[in-house]
């Protein structure tokens, strides 16, 4: 079913748009958090929460791309799951954390990254300036956590390529981060 | 690791939540381009040299048309059509049908999802249960993975088939070889799907190398 129709039926508050965005997408939301909890259990709980979210979110929003619109949400509760549970299990969220460091500089300055709003423009005016494949790489690496096989696998390259194009990124973000000033 | 690095850090993860919606699904549905200038180069190159041998043996105009498809991943907009004999894989599991030497568990949630292993698992039409091969690693599982998603596309409608398939990757990740490569087609347990591919004759060779 076409994304509008399926968000059609979140707004006539009819619960098929559920069982729809289910059929549709379950799979990539399972999949999404699952990479970054390591546990099926909480993966699952996770996906049920986004479906009330995203039922009590439509209306009044609409998004155009159904997947994308789920998949933030059950992104953040996926995050939100990790700090609350966060004890000795290791997740993806630790790996991915510890890749962006690289991103941080090592000086002790006021970080004004809770500023989110400003966060956001960076990041999607660093990723408006990477072509289409560096883009669809740190994507596909740090907002659907794929592991660095999956995501040479769907770039179709190899996996030392996608490791340094990634690193070369991280540098290239902490490099923008301290331009804009947030730094 | 620096404390306080690790939250910046994690701050930023939260930043990059809020990529754009064009951003994401752009990501999702990238497809590499075939790089098309050294295509031609090679193809050029390659037709010159065949014309002047077949000239000089004079059997320019008695040459046959052959159809061969193309392994690689297939783009939806010009994928090759399945080659006429399009259940290899789907035949070579009913043959074994019966057999002995496979395990069976009859219910999906005591599969092997997270032992290290890969493992080929099968189900045949109108069994609840499923057929699960021997682990596979090393140089075997990596040769078999090269092959996963690649094949023929089927097309407007998906062909009937006798057996269910997956690859369980021993992580936690399950997928079909009869689906393409993308991150929607990875799931955490064995699901049911319509075939979107044709495995490749390489895949199906890896196949039968395992669970022979």
């Amino acid at each position: 079913m076409e994304d509008s129709k399926i968000v059609d039926l979140y707004w006539a508050r009819d619960e098929a748009a559920i069982s729809e965005s289910d059929k549709k997408y379950g799979r990539m939301l399972s999949s999404l958090s699952y990479s970054l909890l390591s546990s099926r259990e909480d993966a699952e709980e996770c996906v049920n929460d986004t479906y009330i979210d995203a039922w009590n979110s439509m209306p009044t929003a609409r998004p155009d791309y159904l997947g994308a619109f789920l998949s933030k949400i059950v992104r953040r509760i996926s995050i939100d799951c990790f700090r609350r549970r966060h004890t000795e299990r290791r997740g993806g969220i630790d790996n991915l954390c510890a890749e962006l460091t690289e991103c941080i500089p090592d000086v002790e300055e006021e970080w004004l990254g809770s500023d989110s709003e400003r966060i956001k423009e960076i990041i999607n005016k660093f990723l408006y300036s990477c072509d289409r494949e560096k883009r669809a790489m740190f994507i596909l690496r740090y907002f659907y956590s794929k592991s660095i096989e999956e995501v040479a696998l769907k770039v179709g390259s190899g996996e030392s390529r996608v490791k340094t194009a990634l690193h070369r990124m991280r540098l290239d973000l902490r490099k923008l981060l301290e331009e804009e000033g947030l730094l | 690791m620096n404390n306080e690095k690790i939250i910046k850090a994690e701050m930023l993860l939260e930043g990059i939540g809020e990529i754009d919606d064009t951003l994401l699904a752009e990501a999702l549905a990238y497809r590499p381009r075939r790089r098309a200038g050294s295509r031609l180069v090679i193809l050029a190159a390659t037709v010159a040299v065949f014309l002047t041998i077949m000239m000089g043996l004079g059997v320019i105009g008695r040459l046959a048309d052959e159809k061969k498809g193309d392994s690689v991943a297939p783009e939806f907009n010009d994928a090759p059509q399945a080659p006429a004999q399009t259940g290899t894989l789907d035949s070579f599991l009913s043959s074994i049908e019966g057999g002995d030497g496979y395990e069976y568990l009859a219910d999906a949630d005591t599969l092997p999802y997270f032992d290290g292993m890969a493992h080929v698992v099968w189900q045949y039409s109108g069994d609840g249960g499923y057929y699960v091969s021997e682990g596979i690693e090393g140089a075997e599982l990596e040769s078999l993975k090269v092959e996963i998603g690649c094949g023929y596309y089927v097309g407007a409608e998906s062909p009937e088939l006798n057996c269910r398939v997956w690859v369980l990757l021993g992580d936690g990740r399950v997928i079909s070889p009869y689906l393409v490569a993308t991150s929607g087609n990875i799931s955490t347990e064995v699901f049911d799907y319509e075939p979107e591919i044709i495995p490749s004759e390489e895949f199906v060779t890896r196949i039968q190398g395992i669970l022979s």
